[in-house]
């Protein structure tokens, strides 16, 4: 009997059991990818800043910028930061991003990195990669220009489409502490309809028409750090580098603990569930494993149409969980379009089908060694 | 040709329960024999079809199959043997009833590889005339004509050797009948058949008599 026939005919008289599983396997790889997702987007939340925070940084950000303005001191906030780093010694870099809001709601926006933290950015892509710009905004590649007013126009390559739900790394400040984390320079692409994401040297010649976000980055030399940060601590709030990074990994742990029961509990239902199952299934199959032995076909060769059936159910909940998946995140379900096809998912889909099946063939596979299938035969239908 | 060498099998043999089925059994059956085990329920005549046909193993004792030594074959070889050289046919028929008829028919044809199955189950199926039958569904037949499709299973490979455990067990006098004259039929095109049964009505029928008691032969 070949084994689609095989198959079919048992799924035909297992129907029930058949759906239950499939459903409970797709609902655990939604789970997993969801969980593999979140700690994903988790982890990328550093590596852009990594490179920028180290021990001799400091995250900074205007706090008098209200009152100068009032006061007649500063007019724009370009003059705000002139004022803070005027007094600074030594060398310094500065990394920011400045922002090109458009001339009306529905105008792309543009966000410019500074080049570091562009390079390092590992955010997620529908297609392509981040050699150029990347957009969030229907599927438009290759040379871009964008009119902002009568006949001036900004040139991009849009090589890269983020994935919706993106976070999006702005040093924009929502927080007015300064237990800073990671997610406090972070702002889901759900604040911006179009936007374009770049690197400020391609923004070149264009820089008068952005604007900077309110916070920024300077990174010193060994020599002229703790001078510095006496410096900028007497104008403007300061955080250390090294403080944002401990922070952040106490505050990504926070988020991805809430994930950690959901995780546990639907993975073991669902491994108890599919173990059950494959018991179940193999125990009503065993008047046709003694069936098959009487024909000629080896105890491997039995266990091998088992092993196949396990793998068509998962090939089906896979199948599943893909359509699903993708018609919740066409209705934006915000907590399923946090799932995505990323080589990790991709491989935390495959482990979890590995380990279900072999869960499930140990014990069919412990039975057939020891009981000979002609006693499958001697006990009743 | 079958040849068996102090055959024992011991079932549980590690547990307090420990049954020893079979005693020393010694027995040779050359090609194109037409033989009934007889023996009352529990005397080891269904193990000894067993270990014939290769569906289970002994625990001493050497058994040869056509010179071959059985206990050096492996179990993947084993199953070929049985579905290339052996034919069954069992008191509940063994069939898989959610198939069809000619399905059930084409099982022994998949391990072997065979080519053009279905033209081969419908011969089967012929020489059982029953080829009417071919898509039914075996559990809307009756039981003379599901053992009719387990003979043609049986026979499908063209096997040397068909093996029947209380064939006629479950069925009426006149069916019984009919399914003996199949069984003798077959015996005149040359193959060896081996019936198990406790009926002495059936036995007579066959050329040679085995008795079988407390697991050991009686008289051959």
């Amino acid at each position: 009997m070949n084994l689609l026939n095989m198959i079919f005919l048992s799924i035909r008289t297992n129907r029930l059991a058949y759906l239950l599983t499939i459903i409970e396997i797709a609902a655990l790889l939604l789970t997993v990818n969801i969980s593999v997702s979140t700690i994903a987007d988790r982890n990328m939340l550093d590596k852009a800043y990594n490179v920028v925070l180290s021990e001799n940084s400091v995250f900074v950000w205007d706090t008098n910028y209200t009152q100068n303005k009032i006061s007649g001191l500063v007019k724009t906030k370009e003059q705000s930061r002139e004022l803070i780093l005027n007094d600074l010694v030594g060398e310094y870099k500065l990394f920011d991003s400045i922002l090109f809001d458009g001339n009306s709601p529905d105008d792309v926006k543009i966000i410019a990195l500074s080049d570091e933290i562009y390079d390092k950015l590992a955010l997620p892509l529908m297609s392509g990669n981040y050699s150029g710009a990347v957009a969030s905004f229907g599927s438009q590649t290759g040379k871009f220009s964008y009119t902002y007013s009568d006949n001036e126009a900004i040139d991009l390559e849009i090589t890269g489409i983020l994935t919706p739900q993106t976070f999006l790394p702005l040093m924009r400040l929502y927080s007015t502490g300064t237990s800073f984390s990671i997610k406090d320079f972070y702002v889901t692409s759900d604040n911006f309809k179009k936007f374009i994401l770049t690197r400020k040297s391609s923004v070149i010649g264009h820089e008068s028409l952005f604007s900077i976000e309110m916070g920024f980055v300077l990174q010193f030399n060994d020599d002229n750090y703790s001078k510095n940060l006496e410096i900028l601590s007497t104008k403007a709030g300061v955080t250390e580098g090294t403080k944002i990074l401990n922070n952040s990994q106490k505050a990504l742990w926070e988020d991805l603990k809430d994930f950690i029961p959901l995780l546990v509990c639907v993975s073991l239902a669902v491994i108890i569930g599919t173990v059950s199952v494959s018991i179940i299934m193999n125990a009503k199959c065993e008047y046709r494993n003694g069936v098959l032995w009487l024909c000629g076909y080896s105890r491997r060769k039995i266990l091998f149409f088992h092993f196949f059936n396990m793998i068509f159910m998962f090939v089906i909940s896979t199948i599943i969980f893909v359509c699903v998946h993708q018609t919740l995140c066409l209705f934006k379900v915000e907590f399923f379009t946090s799932a995505s096809f990323s080589l990790e998912n991709i491989l935390a889909t495959l482990i979890v089908c590995a380990v279900l099946i072999a869960l499930s063939m140990i014990i069919p596979t412990i039975k057939s060694r020891k009981t000979s299938p002609v006693e499958y035969l001697r006990r009743a239908k | 040709m079958i040849e068996l060498n102090n055959i024992t099998k011991i079932y549980n043999p590690k547990k307090h329960n420990r049954f020893a089925a079979l005693n020393g059994v010694s027995l040779e059956i050359a090609d194109g024999e037409f033989c009934a085990v007889v023996g009352k329920s529990g005397s080891g005549k269904s193990t000894l079809l067993h270990i014939i046909g290769m569906l289970d193993t002994f625990s001493g004792g050497k058994y040869f199959f056509n010179n071959q030594d059985v206990s050096k074959i492996p179990e993947n070889a084993a199953a070929k043997i049985r579905a290339r050289e052996i034919g069954f046919v069992k008191q509940d028929f063994a069939l898989i009833e959610d198939y069809s008829t000619i399905d059930n028919v084409m099982l022994p044809l998949y391990p072997i590889k065979a080519s053009n199955k279905k033209k081969k189950a419908m011969e089967a199926l012929e020489k059982m005339n029953i080829t009417h039958l071919a898509n039914k569904e075996t559990k809307t037949l009756s039981g003379g004509e599901k053992q009719r499709v387990a003979i043609a299973r049986a026979i499908v490979n063209e096997p040397s050797i068909i093996l029947a455990d209380e064939p006629t067990g479950a069925l009426d006098s006149k069916t019984a009948a009919d399914i003996m004259s199949v069984f003798k039929k077959l015996n005149d095109e040359g193959k060896t058949v081996i019936i198990v049964t406790h009926d002495l009505g059936i036995a007579n029928q066959c050329k040679r008599i085995i008795e079988i008691s407390d697991g050991e032969i009686v008289s051959k």
